[in-house]
């Protein structure tokens, strides 16, 4: 019995408001697609930390641990120093859905040259070099993410 | 008539190793009158105030002193010869990031035009920039002066001479920009120098990193350019790609003996400013570029 309402307890957040949708959705979900970039989009992967060696003309640090939680960036960490950044250097890092949006802009918009690889199994991108026109500098998206932890 | 779509040509110009080095060792001078010319008309985030203009003009000044090289106008129009000769200049708008078209540009003996703006750059960069690309059409005279604006080698590859090019700056919160009003001077400061960027942005419009005759002196991922092999004292490695020095090379600023990161690299810290130094300078003679030697910035 006392089981009973803890399973009632536990779908109640999930139940659809619509009447005619009787069927109960379950509380948690995971996603094993076909495609590893899916996975990382399709799993409700919202606290993580991660590592990344970013390659691009912007204020170093560039080799540092990302922390995120409800899917935003809330720490940064220099790898080399070992020090937090302050807060207001914080935008300049993104979460991984940031990247993976990042990606499919660039790629949208039929770059002069690129590579993508995700993570086999989580699905993260893993390394990237996207070169968005030969005849301009700087606009490349250069990273590699590694040691994905979800927290 | 004819019509061509010219956007992936690169001019050039003839590049002496031995005048080149001569050249770096030599004294002070002015030259005579390359002008990079800024056109805010595509500013339409209104990055650009007259202090940060200011910036920007201190930064050409640095490469109008040392360029001497002479370049044919581009005039679009009717011809004496009866053609009517088209010119339309392409580049990443920097206010929008999409590409724009400017027809009929004129563009000025002896000046490069650059647009400039700014707009948000994801993922904290700086700023970006390089040559723009254009279509043509009209007499061989005028297309001969489109590609190559008088230099003998941009046609293999060995020069380079582009009507200009575009520079975007980013303008999020994610870059606190210090806008020195005398960049001569020395400082400390907090936050990304924009007198920096506008030089490390400068030298890609003129080609580091973007010109085929920087390209084609890359081999195995090592810059092979006479000038900067002399300077160097052997080839340079490159970053992955040849946009840039590899990270972390170094070299003494220009006109004094002073160690410095080359401005040249991929890579730039806040509250450090990074002048151009003698393998950036020797970058652009290998590109083609006629430098003179040159007192401090």
């Amino acid at each position: 019995m006392r089981a009973a309402a803890l399973f009632a307890f536990l779908l109640l957040p999930a139940m659809d408001a619509d009447a005619n949708d009787d069927a109960p959705k379950p509380l948690m979900q995971v996603f094993q697609g076909l495609s590893a970039r899916e996975n990382w989009r399709q799993n409700p992967h919202a606290h993580y930390r991660y590592v990344l060696h970013r390659r691009c003309y912007c204020p170093a640090p560039n080799d540092v641990r990302v922390e995120v939680a409800n899917g935003r960036v809330t720490n940064v960490t220099d790898l080399k120093s070992g020090k937090d950044l302050p807060p207001a250097r914080l935008s300049g890092y993104a979460s991984i859905d940031e990247l993976i949006a990042r990606i499919d802009a660039a790629v949208a918009r039929k770059p002069d040259s690129m590579r993508v690889e995700y993570d086999r199994h989580m699905g993260y991108p893993k390394r990237v070099h996207i070169d968005p026109s030969y005849r301009i500098a700087d606009d490349e998206i250069d990273f590699t993410i590694e040691s994905v932890t979800l927290l | 008539m004819r019509n061509h779509h010219l956007d992936t040509l690169k001019p050039l110009k003839t590049t002496i190793a031995a005048c080149a080095l001569a050249v770096l060792i030599g004294g002070p001078g002015s030259a005579d009158a390359f002008s990079i010319s800024f056109d805010y008309r595509f500013d339409s985030n209104n990055f650009f105030d007259a202090a940060k203009k200011n910036v920007l003009d201190s930064a050409a000044a640095f490469f109008e002193s040392r360029i001497t090289d002479t370049l044919d106008a581009i005039q679009p129009g009717p011809s004496g010869s009866g053609f009517n000769n088209t010119f339309t200049a392409s580049f990443s708008n920097p206010g929008t990031g999409a590409t724009q078209d400017v027809v009929d540009l004129t563009v000025p003996a002896d000046t490069l035009i650059v647009f400039v703006g700014g707009r948000s750059l994801s993922g904290g960069t700086l700023g970006q920039g390089g040559p723009g690309g254009y279509s043509a059409g009209g007499s061989q005279a005028f297309l001969d002066t489109v590609t190559t604006r008088g230099q003998a080698g941009v046609s293999d590859d060995t020069d380079f001479a582009p009507w200009g090019g575009a520079i975007t700056f980013d303008n999020d919160s994610s870059t606190n920009w210090y806008v020195d009003d005398d960049t001569t001077t020395d400082e400390a400061f907090a936050g990304s120098d924009l007198y920096s960027v506008a030089l490390h942005e400068l030298g890609h419009v003129l080609g580091i990193g973007t010109a085929n005759s920087w390209n084609n002196k890359i081999v195995n991922n090592q810059f092979t350019g006479a000038a900067s092999t002399a300077v160097a004292g052997g080839n340079i490695p490159t970053q992955s790609g040849g946009g840039h020095w590899a990270e972390g090379t170094s070299s003494v600023i220009v006109g004094t003996n002073t160690a410095q990161e080359a401005a040249m690299d991929p890579t730039i810290t806040t509250g450090t400013r990074k002048r151009f130094t003698d393998l950036d300078v020797a970058g652009l003679q290998d590109i083609g570029w006629q430098v003179q030697a040159d007192s401090a910035q």
